[in-house]
């Protein structure tokens, strides 16, 4: 594809992306909690929109779609797992999590562990695992978009255009006015991803397969193969374990359980993410199939949807284009605000309390452009395949799941539990990560996970609870029954 | 949802995701095999969730 067809398509996304960003800085107030969290009064529909586009990223339609195109029907059936286990998840801790924000006035996940374990370095800790995590989660984006933009127009664009161009537009969407521009450009980029992949699906069903009925068809006899489940039952489990717990451990996600103004919109927000997660996961498998039929014997995967797109019009091509660079910068977007609140209210505020708001609030905006840096850095050294990275990075985050549940489910739960199992829990899973070790066949993530358990529970049993951890654990159960009453 | 509840309803859940498409589906090489379970699967959770939040928490405001 003519590089400059997607150089135009590109600028006149960013400048509607701007224009609703603009629209949404009209309406920022002032201090940290307006910044970061958009002030608590974000309606159902916003919510909803950048809960699906912060969730939903350049992973599904170039990781996920690589996934299936080499393996099949197992990639559906691990994005399929963390639908499910995400939307039971949220049925259960976002009105926790939005109750106890209120009540504590708590702007981040880490924040939420120095609260209720009245122990700062609960935060100062899962902080750092965040930062550390996220770190390639976030690069995993740019790196799905260098490879689009390259695979797309035959490297006219080279990899690092892509990425540059996707981070400056991050960063400065993040910086610009904060929770409530990126989640209104994420509402925009949530329509645009699912409005133009399931065009695009459409069109490939009738132009090169006759119709949807005979693309399932030809899919059984031509490519029986990807639909029988092949993989490995130690690789779904190692890789699906982090994600069933990605909507709490995912801090750029679980930090949109605090933002819905009411409860009812809090509700709608679960509704609407459930619905967009189920059409964009058989969307993006669906490529998938089209891929494996249409492209046999592509080196690497992840190219299985660039290559895609040189198959279709040009306009058609753009459209899917801009609908994963929406996905992409959307996801990034929301990780480089989290990450930037997380480290200016549980690394910075934390460790110096008298800090004032506005310097916390300029702390965390020093910090973006950072963690940009950051982003770009790795996503040029391209340290390994998409899919694997990212399930990498949520398998990191799986350390801080014990101390989240057991922040509202078991009051005997106590600070130095939660500190010593993300500590050493964080420690194991990265060495195993890093070093490719798997003992007895199992993955890190699951290893790391029953460390992180064990500990949180043996040292909580071994040390005392904190004073007012009854006081916490009461607070929210009782507001809920209420709130059901 | 009690702990009790949400503990039972998670592991119950994780059985049956993994479960019935390795060990029942695996070798079924059709889009009525593995592939329509999870979707079923998670279309129920979907409904099943949905009902569940509109007559629980938040009813009363």
């Amino acid at each position: 594809m003519n590089q400059l067809y997607v150089w135009i398509a590109l600028l006149v996304w960013i400048a509607i992306a701007t224009g609703v960003a603009y629209l949404a800085k009209r309406g920022l107030g002032e201090g940290v909690t307006e910044y970061f969290i958009g002030g608590r009064k974000l309606g159902g529909f916003i919510s909803g929109m950048t809960y699906s586009a912060t969730t939903y990223s350049a992973f599904m339609l170039v990781g996920l779609v690589g996934l299936t195109y080499n393996s099949g029907v197992g990639a559906l059936g691990f994005e399929m797992t963390y639908l499910i286990f995400t939307v039971l998840l949220l049925m259960v801790f976002a009105p926790r999590f939005w109750l106890a924000g209120r009540k504590y006035d708590i702007l981040t996940p880490s924040e939420l562990l120095s609260k209720r374990y009245e122990n700062r370095w609960a935060g100062a800790v899962s902080s750092l695992v965040f930062l550390v995590m996220l770190v390639p989660y976030a690069a995993v984006q740019l790196m799905g978009i260098g490879f689009l933009v390259e695979g797309l127009t035959g490297g006219d664009i080279p990899y690092m255009a892509g990425v540059l161009v996707m981070a400056g537009f991050a960063g400065f969407s993040a910086i610009w006015a904060g929770m409530r521009s990126v989640s209104w450009t994420d509402a925009f980029q949530a329509i645009t991803m699912l409005t133009t992949s399931l065009f695009a699906l459409f069109y490939l069903f009738f132009q090169f397969f006759g119709s949807p009925g005979n693309f399932f068809r030809t899919i059984t006899v031509e490519n029986p193969d990807l639909l029988k489940l092949t993989w490995d039952p130690k690789l779904f489990i190692g890789l699906a374990l982090p994600w069933a717990f990605f909507a709490i451990t995912n801090p750029q996600v679980s930090q949109r359980m605090f933002v819905p103004d009411k409860i009812s919109s809090l509700k709608r927000m679960i509704i609407y993410f459930s619905v967009f997660g189920f059409v964009y996961t058989i969307i993006s498998t669906l490529f998938g199939f089209q891929a494996a039929n249409l492209l046999p014997g592509l080196e690497n995967p992840d190219k299985a949807m660039p290559v895609l797109l040189t198959k279709v019009p040009v306009p058609l091509g753009l459209l899917i284009f801009i609908g994963i660079f929406a996905a992409a910068t959307s996801t990034l977007g929301s990780i480089t605000l989290t990450l930037s609140s997380v480290v200016s209210r549980d690394l910075v505020k934390n460790l110096v309390p008298e800090l004032e708001e506005g310097t916390e609030l300029r702390s965390g905006k020093v910090v973006i452009p950072l963690l940009i840096g950051a982003f770009v850095l790795f996503a040029w050294i391209q340290p390994g395949l998409i899919a694997v990275l990212s399930s990498m990075a949520s398998g990191g985050l799986l350390v801080t799941a014990p101390a989240l549940i057991g922040a509202f489910f078991w009051k005997r739960g106590s600070g130095a539990g939660a500190v010593t199992s993300m500590t050493v829990g964080g420690i194991a899973t990265g060495v195993m990560y890093v070093t490719n070790i798997k003992p007895l066949g199992w993955w890190p993530s699951v290893w790391g996970f029953l460390v992180t358990l064990l500990l949180f529970i043996v040292v909580s049993l071994l040390t005392n609870s904190p004073d007012k951890s009854d006081e916490f654990v009461d607070y929210v159960n009782e507001e809920l029954e209420e709130l059901s009453s | 949802m009690s702990a009790w509840l949400f503990f039972t309803v998670f592991g119950l859940l994780a059985l049956i995701d993994f479960f019935v498409p390795f060990y029942l589906l695996a070798d079924l090489a059709s889009f009525f095999g593995s592939f329509l379970f999870w979707c079923l699967l998670a279309l129920t959770v979907i409904l099943a969730g949905s009902i569940y939040i509109k007559n629980t928490w938040g009813r009363g405001r």
